[in-house]
């Protein structure tokens, strides 16, 4: 039961209460040409949320921030932001800042002096041009710049991406501590998914100019609702089969792929012969040299042979060919300074996984 | 082996200019140098030597006369004056014009920038004497435009045109306009349109993000473009000839007449120093900026 109201969470809060949709994005729709660059957008952007934009190269993550701040003028649909429609606003009377990818710094000006450099902590830098400052410390007055007219809504467009993987992390946290201090609502476009699971309250990942999903991290990534969710958010091990059962509580799924039946218990909405695909993250599977309690021929439990192995410090992959052929991904912690006996190349192994782990979808 | 030929070539390779403006600028120079400070003779070469054997001693004849006559008559302060005058008019008219142009040039699509590049060039495939020639025909009493704006009525005689200052200033103008439009296009081209976006987005309205964003990004092209248009309008010869007054002479003018009418080869030397040191100034200051400017950008 939990795991239905979880699934349709994400997709019917935000659009259930008008009220708190500070922008609202309708049918959106951006054509450069030929290009659909975005396809009938609609989402709802709550006042003061750190929202992410999640996509690949092209999926119109950039031409949705850019409509937003109005350089580019949508081909259909409308902007709302606090009731207001944005169609006739230029940019420069619009109620909302962008900290730009390059930074877009100027290059003839002084960096000059503002409360909201002391924020981001280069309160001593005013003098400075900005080929005196260094990757770092571009990306803090570039915030602060964003910030200085005190925005309702802040629109930044890859951040942390010119910053070094360390840097990165730290700001990650400093970004946060800023938009809670200031109360402003961030909409924050990335292709880095770690980036956008720590910094965004909700995200919403795009493919094709569309919003393939919009939820919290954990729905997004524990409960995909596509194929192609599942597969951009982290890695996945996915098997195509048919539902020989569906029951109240689950379904039972026969896979070619697998060995096994597939027994998944959540809630699916989907009918007896149908077509649907299962996925099952890495972290979730066990690894074992022991057949596993519900043993040989039982759901949820394979035999296969190590083929891979890459230490990774915290955890460890392991590539394991099953006997169909088909090659699954399990990753595994490193809980212990050098395990007695580690699993070794070639050797022959049970992986397993409790019927709640996997999620089934229908598209 | 391979390092010593690459040293050798690399050597070859700031040689040549080096030699180039050895051989073409640096000797002239100093022959003209040398010859402003001798006094006119009727003789081959129609000026005194260097050094003269008095007495059966070498001695140093170095004269100031044709300097000081510079300055005594009138005539050739008032020359540099207006020379100066008319390339600093026609330089600010030049990028008056030349900068919406260059600007219009530089955000045009991708497809018809080379297009409207190739325009601005175009006229240069025309020999640059006959196309002054056809302002005349523009130009004069009886030319297309007296003619054109007689047939509408608007004038009932003939207005001056040729012969005048503004006779002069639209031959400049015309003939050095791609001097100006070319590296403001370079300059223009290159900026970066992010930063036009953050000034709209940091509330400029199109007009103050113009001045205070592209305005001063673009000031190098500015200076190079007008030092392009300056430097050979204040020596130009043949548009104010055929263009210009006959009651007030640009120093070109001035400079032909005294070495080719009056065969007065020390003063026209002199005027040639001075028209190179008044020059030479405005390039030396443009290096500094532009420097400058190249620091800033790094």
């Amino acid at each position: 039961m939990s795991a239905i109201l979880k699934m349709n969470a994400p997709t019917t809060t935000a659009a259930a209460d008008p009220a708190s949709a500070y922008v609202r994005i309708a049918n959106l729709t951006k054509k450069f040409g030929d290009f659909v660059a975005l396809d009938n957008v609609s989402l709802d952007i709550r006042r003061g949320e750190i929202f992410c934009l999640l996509g690949g190269s092209g999926s119109g993550k950039t031409t949705l921030l850019r409509t937003l701040a109005g350089f580019e003028s949508p081909t259909a649909g409308t902007i709302h932001i606090e009731g207001a429609d944005m169609s006739a606003i230029p940019p420069y009377e619009r109620p909302v800042n962008m900290m730009f990818q390059s930074y877009a710094l100027f290059p003839h000006m002084n960096v000059e002096k503002s409360e909201m450099l002391d924020i981001v902590k280069m309160g001593g830098f005013g003098a400075r041009k900005p080929h005196q400052l260094s990757g770092g410390q571009r990306q803090r007055v570039a915030l602060a710049r964003a910030l200085v007219k005190r925005p309702k809504l802040l629109l930044l467009d890859e951040p942390l991406a010119a910053l070094d993987k360390k840097l990165r992390e730290h700001t990650q946290f400093e970004l946060i501590n800023i938009q809670q201090r200031l109360g402003v609502t961030f909409i924050v476009v990335t292709h880095d998914q770690e980036e956008a699971m720590t910094l965004g309250q909700r995200l919403g990942v795009m493919n094709h100019g569309r919003i393939a999903q919009v939820g919290s991290p954990c729905d997004i990534y524990e409960s995909p609702a596509t194929r192609f969710v599942a597969d951009f958010i982290g890695s996945v091990n996915m098997f195509e089969g048919r539902v020989s059962e569906a029951e109240p509580d689950g379904v039972r799924i026969e896979c070619g792929e697998l060995a096994c039946a597939l027994r998944v218990q959540r809630a699916v909405s989907c009918t007896r012969g149908a077509t649907v695909w299962t996925a099952i993250r890495p972290e979730k599977i066990n690894i074992s040299r022991q057949p596993p309690a519900q043993a040989a021929g039982a759901d949820n439990a394979v035999r296969g042979t190590v083929r891979e192995i890459a230490y990774m410090g915290d955890l460890s992959i392991y590539l394991v060919q099953i006997e169909s052929g088909k090659v699954m991904r399990v990753t595994l912690p490193n809980t212990t300074r050098g395990a007695e006996r580690p699993i070794a190349r070639q050797e022959s192994v049970w992986l397993s996984w409790h019927g709640s782990s996997a999620v089934v979808l229908t598209e | 082996m391979a390092r010593l030929t690459q040293a050798a070539g690399r050597r070859l390779v700031a040689g040549v200019p080096i030699l180039w403006l050895l051989l073409l600028f640096l000797i002239p120079f100093i022959i003209v140098f040398r010859i402003s400070f001798s006094e006119v003779r009727l003789a081959i070469p129609p000026y005194t030597p260097l050094i003269s054997w008095r007495h059966g001693a070498p001695s140093l004849e170095l004269y100031g006369s044709a300097y000081s006559f510079l300055f005594t008559d009138p005539l050739y302060i008032s020359s540099y004056l207006y020379s100066l005058k008319v390339a600093a008019v026609s330089t600010l008219c030049c990028l008056c014009i030349g900068y919406p142009m260059a600007y219009a040039i530089a955000r045009s699509g991708a497809a018809s920038r080379p297009v409207l590049l190739m325009l601005v060039v175009l006229p240069f495939w025309t020999s640059f004497l006959l196309r002054v020639y056809a302002w005349i025909g523009l130009l004069k009493n009886t030319g297309v435009i007296n003619n054109a704006l007689m047939y509408l009525g608007v004038i009932h005689h003939p207005v001056a045109l040729l012969q005048t200052d503004f006779a002069v200033y639209i031959g400049i103008v015309y003939s050095y306009l791609p001097f100006m439009i070319l590296p403001l296009y370079a300059n223009l081209e290159k900026h970066d349109m992010a930063l036009l976006e953050a000034a709209a987005d940091l509330g400029a309205r199109p007009l103050r993000a113009f001045l205070r964003i592209t305005l001063p990004q673009s000031f190098a092209g500015i200076l190079a473009g007008s030092l392009l248009v300056f430097i050979p309008a204040v020596g130009e010869y043949i548009i104010p000839t055929l263009l210009g007054r006959t009651d007030q002479l640009m120093i070109g003018r001035v400079l032909s007449d005294e070495f080719f009418e009056n065969r007065d080869w020390p003063v026209a030397s002199a005027v040639a120093i001075l028209i190179l040191l008044l020059l030479v100034m405005p390039i030396m200051l443009f290096q500094r900026l532009e420097r400058r400017q190249l620091e800033a950008v790094k």
